[in-house]
């Protein structure tokens, strides 16, 4: 089962989808697929703000550490559990864009296309008999500048993403200031 | 006149597409993402075929911009050539036209100040655009969410 939650910065879907999880876990634990690297102070700050909302929670919360691969999770998570995935917009971000010699450099078009499949695929795979909840990010509803080039296809490549998941998901929700829509 | 708007990389293409091929069967795509558009290709009106799609209307709106260097001028040179749509529209039986826009408007503000012109104009001619259209649907990830 597929669940795709998503929202704006701060628009509570993070804690929503936390709550969707306790919701569905019947008391049983959930795996929490972290995306996020600790590479400076505000990252940090940000990662340890969930951890300490988690730790107040009344089930058992594990954490998997994919920053990328999310295709090999599904064969250390057994069935009928809750994972919740937060989030794609980082997964994607980490696998996109590589750094080489101190500069960051984009996939190339046949990577990309490569990439795109693989996450599809490792979701798809994490999601059958189990309850996975995916959530990711609104970066739509602004003027993307042709001139960064890397934002433009970072962007289309996340609204093709979260085309094909809303598609397959059960059910869909979008966060607007801590409420939640559902539109699947 | 059916407007269609939502963000980028939503779907909108792809749900017109599917709605109008059912409806319609053949029609009229004519696209400011081409790389040869030209604003004319939006208002030439009578070689449109009775069921006629423009997308990306942000960037005609943007030309429209670049014609006057005015936002209320520019405004108003759209709501001109929406009477125009209207009218063709009325003129025959049957005729559609449906109008895919970009949403520009939640982003952050941008750097320069054209961008910001052009942001503000898209947003007031699409509060138009919805007005004067007889339906308006936002498009989420391919799910339609009709406003009017």
């Amino acid at each position: 089962m597929l669940i795709f939650v998503t929202g704006g910065v701060r628009s509570g879907k993070s804690a929503f989808a936390e709550k969707l999880a306790v919701e569905r876990s019947n008391a049983r634990r959930i795996h929490y697929a972290a995306t996020s690297r600790q590479t400076d102070p505000e990252m940090r700050e940000r990662i340890r703000r969930h951890q300490e909302k988690r730790g107040a929670s009344p089930v058992e919360w594990v954490t998997w550490e994919v920053e990328r691969k999310i295709c090999l999770l599904h064969e250390k998570i057994e069935q009928e559990q809750v994972i919740l995935l937060d989030c794609l917009t980082t997964l994607l971000n980490n696998e996109l864009f590589q750094w080489k010699d101190a500069k960051c450099e984009i996939l190339n078009i046949a990577e990309r296309r490569q990439l795109f499949y693989a996450l599809l695929n490792g979701i798809e795979r994490l999601q059958q008999n189990r309850i996975l909840i995916v959530v990711s990010n609104e970066i739509f509803h602004g003027i993307l500048n042709d001139s960064y080039a890397s934002t433009f296809v970072y962007a289309a490549m996340l609204g093709k993403l979260h085309q094909r998941l809303v598609k397959q998901a059960d059910e869909a929700y979008l966060c607007e200031n801590g409420i939640p829509i559902r539109l699947k | 006149m059916h407007f269609v708007v939502g963000g980028a990389f939503n779907g909108k293409a792809k749900w017109v597409k599917q709605r109008y091929g059912q409806m319609c069967g053949h029609f009229d795509w004519r696209s400011a993402y081409s790389p040869s558009f030209e604003k004319t290709q939006f208002e030439e009106a009578a070689a449109f075929a009775p069921c006629t799609v423009l997308e990306g209307i942000e960037y005609y709106i943007k030309a429209k911009l670049a014609q006057c260097g005015s936002a209320d001028r520019a405004r108003a040179l759209f709501n001109s050539q929406l009477d125009e749509w209207l009218n063709w529209e009325q003129a025959v039986e049957g005729r559609t036209l449906v109008v895919i826009g970009n949403d520009l408007s939640k982003g952050i503000v941008p750097i320069e100040r054209a961008d910001r012109m052009w942001r503000d104009v898209t947003g007031w001619c699409y509060q138009d655009l919805a007005k004067r259209a007889e339906r308006v649907d936002l498009i989420w990830y391919g799910i339609a969410n009709p406003l009017k």
